[in-house]
């Protein structure tokens, strides 16, 4: 079992005498957290607040999301966790395309890193990561998603008007369209499950 | 001491909710022209002047636009305008909020990064994400920060 916090982006703040009484508290608090999510999964927990999404989040009153990168994600025991979104990802997909019905069934049978709730993601949710800024195939952080294809991938999201079609995301160039539900597309199952995060990340 | 108690208060959610889950659709008509999304922290302009613009033309108009006594308004990226889609709804979709939108493309300011050429844009339509050539017409839909 290891333990690493990462919270190098507090001791800037050293000359702010409130902020400071907090982050000592919020340091303790997350080592708490920490160690309860060490115990119960018994793997690496890394919770990286940096300097500038502190910043920003000062002075936006949000912590961006326009463009993901590679500090969005923590990897959390076996899944990714977005620091943005509070999802947890399945990392790797399984490499076989499915129906829309398969994905269902197979995100809904899903066993991985100890949890049973993985469900298909919606499009809004499947969309979020995609990295727009990539100018390499797939569009999308691949050291937190490895293997991921260069093609589509379904979400759980219906056609509005057609209900024989349904959405998906293209991670060949970030496009989203919808498609008929036989077609064969792969699959990244994800859960709501927050892991355990800084409360900075509950101000947004 | 207000944020102090705020934290304490995100704290005690914390321990007792593992799945707080993301909220939905909430967005405050101001009635200023402008419709603020709570869950984004993004206010957005709540009627496009349906008139086609390239990317260019589209940017400058948002730098330029003073709407509901703020001037920082700006181009939204493809995420923050996919934010505001309604894919339950069809032409347009988007919520009734945005009063009298257009089923038509609107630009954003997310640059293809293989194609320089081209930015992403979402048909409201649908509300399908593709690019389009910078040279191109399609409508705009202002947004800035709350804060």
């Amino acid at each position: 079992m290891q333990i690493r916090v990462f919270c190098d982006a507090f001791l800037m703040d050293k000359n702010k005498t409130l902020f400071a009484f907090l982050s000592n508290w919020l340091l303790v608090a997350a080592l708490l957290f920490a160690s309860i999510a060490a115990y119960s999964h018994d793997n690496v927990v890394v919770i990286p607040i940096l300097a500038d999404e502190v910043q920003n989040f000062r002075q936006t009153g949000r912590v961006a999301k326009a463009d993901t990168t590679r500090e969005d994600y923590v990897p959390f025991g076996t899944q990714s966790v977005d620091k943005t979104t509070g999802l947890s990802w399945q990392p790797k997909d399984d490499n076989l395309e499915y129906t829309w019905l398969q994905a269902w069934a197979y995100c809904d049978r899903l066993e991985f890193g100890n949890r049973i709730d993985w469900r298909l993601p919606s499009v809004t949710e499947l969309q979020s990561i995609v990295d727009y800024g990539r100018s390499s195939v797939p569009v999308i952080d691949f050291i937190a998603f490895p293997t991921t294809k260069s093609s589509r991938y379904w979400s759980a999201t219906n056609g509005a008007t057609k209900s024989t079609y349904a959405w998906y995301v293209s991670f060949s160039d970030g496009t989203v369209r919808t498609t008929d539900k036989n077609e064969k597309n792969f699959v990244r199952c994800v859960r709501d499950g927050r892991g355990f995060l800084l409360p900075f990340d509950f101000l947004n | 001491m207000r944020l102090q108690y705020q934290i304490i208060l995100l704290m005690t959610v914390l321990l007792f909710s593992e799945n707080i889950s993301a909220a939905s659709d909430v967005l405050l008509d101001n009635q200023d022209g402008s419709v603020t999304d709570i869950t984004t922290g993004l206010m957005w302009q709540r009627e496009s002047d349906n008139a086609a613009r390239t990317y260019n033309d589209a940017k400058s108009y948002c730098n330029n636009l003073s709407l509901a006594s703020h001037l920082n308004w700006r181009l939204p990226s493809i995420k923050e305008l996919t934010s505001i889609v309604d894919y339950r709804s069809d032409s347009p979709a988007i919520g009734n909020v945005f009063a009298q939108s257009n089923s038509s493309t609107y630009w954003s300011n997310t640059q293809r990064a293989d194609m320089q050429a081209e930015s992403r844009v979402v048909f409201f339509s649908t509300g399908r994400v593709n690019s389009s050539f910078k040279t191109n017409l399609a409508l705009v839909r202002c947004v800035r920060y709350i804060k």
